[in-house]
Order: C-alpha cells, then structure tokens, then sequence
C-alpha cells in the first residue's frame, strides 16, 4: 500500500471531523488538497478497503439490550445455504463458518440482537426454523469486556 | 434521544457522505440545518450513543489476520486472566459468556506471527491451557447496522 493511503487510513481511524469541511480539515494535516482526499476515500469505499463509510453505535446505549453469539452445528455440505439463509435476517450482523474443536462441532457462528430477552429468543427461533438446524447453543454475554476498533497501521 | 436523532442515526449509520460538506448533505435529507446536525452529532458522541465517529476498514483488504478466540477460564483465574488479554491493542473485542468457553475475544493482528506470538503468550502467562483460535472460513455476513 502507497505511504498516502496509510496516511490517510490512519487519520480516518481517528474520526470524521465535527467542522463544515470535515474533509478539507484532514486534507490540511495531511498537505494535500481537499478534492484529492475526496477521491481518495471514494477510492477505498470502490474497491472496499472501508466497508462502511457509516459511523458506528453502541448498540446497548440506543436499546438493543440483549444479544447473544449462538453458534450452530451446520453440516459441511449445508453450511453455505444455512449460513446464507441466516444472514438474511436483519438481526443478524455477523455470520461466520468457523473451525470446530474437539467436543465442539458448532461450525456455523452468528451475532443475534433484540431489544428484548423474549425477542432474542424469538430471533433465535426464527433462524432455527430457517436453516433447519436443531443442534445449537445459545451464548449470551455476561459482561462486554472491552470493545475497541482495531488500531490499523 | 429525539425523534430526529433517531433519524439521524440510521441514516449516518450507513452511509457518511464523501463530499466537501457532508452535514449539509446529511441535513438536507433531513430537513435539518447544517450547524443542527453537527450539535446534534455531537451531543450523539459526547454520550457514547456514537461509539466510532468514523469508517469501517476491511481488515482482510488491509491484509490485516483475524481471530475468533474462546477460552475455558477458571473463576478464579478470570479477573487476572482478562486484565492481560485486554491489555493487547490487538484485541478488539473481549467477551464474558454463558457456557463451558466462557471468554470470547477477537484479535486483528498485522500477521499471522503476531497473532500466534499473541496466543503464546496469553497462554503462558495465563496458564491457561484451554484457550482456542478459531479462524473465519468463511465470511457471511458483517453489517452492524442497527434500525432504531
């Protein structure tokens, strides 16, 4: 990766600007002009260097309480069409096929969210039923212990 | 919260715009003056109703490595045991869970050594065995974007 573009992801690690010209304010500490950024930053989100221009929440403070990890036991042969059929599901946000271990065949992991422990366990129902699966655990957290962006570059 | 935060968040969750002056932008869809939209952001932020006031990067587009790790941590241990996973910059996310694996944590580490020098080491100086990778084969899906 170009010395500029390693620049400039590291400056936006660091947050949008709450100015009018956000961009232009990055620009200058960066010397370069404002429409070079502009084009830069589109660039990334063309060819998906930044997945989301989108800021994020945290999804606790704005009422979605309850969330839990439930992980699967999907067959090898089924994994693609359950793990597509359970990312469907706008509740879902991360649907991952993962390696197992020794007394742990879950092999299908997913992120649910509600706003509540009876719509959680709705949710869960919900993509029992679409993928089919009957071999699941439910790991509800406890406690977030740390929760961070990765520090890129 | 007011009505309008709400619509201001979904909105900026998805998408910030890449133009010179993007609180206008996000304004004029809402119908809200470009100074409102600023003191509202950062009203938002100065909460930690907005956690990240700034993009997503794709860590494998970076060539960034990536883990999933689950742990069998002994109560006792617990306390001790995440004082030191939490003290790597390159754990992300770190879980207490319901269950036999009672840890989950995440590691974006800039290479495949640093995150297997990470796992040695949390092992050794935990003196947890039980503490397991479990690489992505597969990515579904990733879109934490949340209709409030």
């Amino acid at each position: 990766m170009k010395e500029l573009d390693k620049k400039i992801i590291k400056i936006l690690k660091q947050g949008y600007p709450l100015t009018k010209r956000p961009f232009s304010e990055l620009a200058d500490i960066l010397k370069i002009k404002e429409d070079l950024l502009l084009e830069k930053v589109k660039g990334m989100v063309r060819n998906k260097t930044i997945r989301r221009t989108g800021v994020a929440l945290s999804h606790r403070r704005v009422g979605i309480t309850s969330n839990a990890m439930v992980v699967w036991n999907a067959g090898e042969a089924q994994v693609v069409k359950q793990g597509k059929a359970a990312s469907r599901f706008a509740f879902v946000s991360h649907c991952y096929e993962r390696a197992t271990l020794p007394n742990w065949p879950y092999n299908l992991y997913t992120m649910i969210h509600a706003k509540s422990k009876t719509e959680l366990q709705k949710n869960i129902i919900k993509v029992a039923r679409a993928t089919k699966i009957k071999n699941y655990k439910i790991l509800r957290s406890i406690k977030e212990l740390k929760k961070t962006t990765p520090n890129f570059i | 919260m007011t009505a309008k935060d709400r619509k201001l968040l979904n909105l900026i969750q998805r998408e910030f715009p890449v133009v010179a002056r993007p609180y206008l932008a996000l304004g004029k869809k809402l119908k809200m003056r470009e100074e409102e939209v600023i003191k509202r952001l950062a009203y938002l932020k100065a909460k930690k109703i907005i956690r990240h006031f700034g993009p997503s990067f794709d860590s494998r587009k970076l060539k960034y490595t990536s883990t999933l790790v689950a742990a069998k941590v002994p109560l006792k241990k617990l306390k001790s045991a995440v004082k030191m996973i939490n003290a790597y910059p390159e754990i992300t996310h770190n879980y207490l869970r319901e269950g036999e694996y009672n840890i989950w944590f995440a590691i974006v580490a800039k290479n495949k050594t640093r995150l297997d020098l990470i796992l040695k080491e949390l092992r050794n100086k935990t003196g947890i065995a039980e503490i397991f990778s479990l690489p992505s084969v597969r990515l579904f899906k990733i879109v934490a974007v949340f209709q409030i």
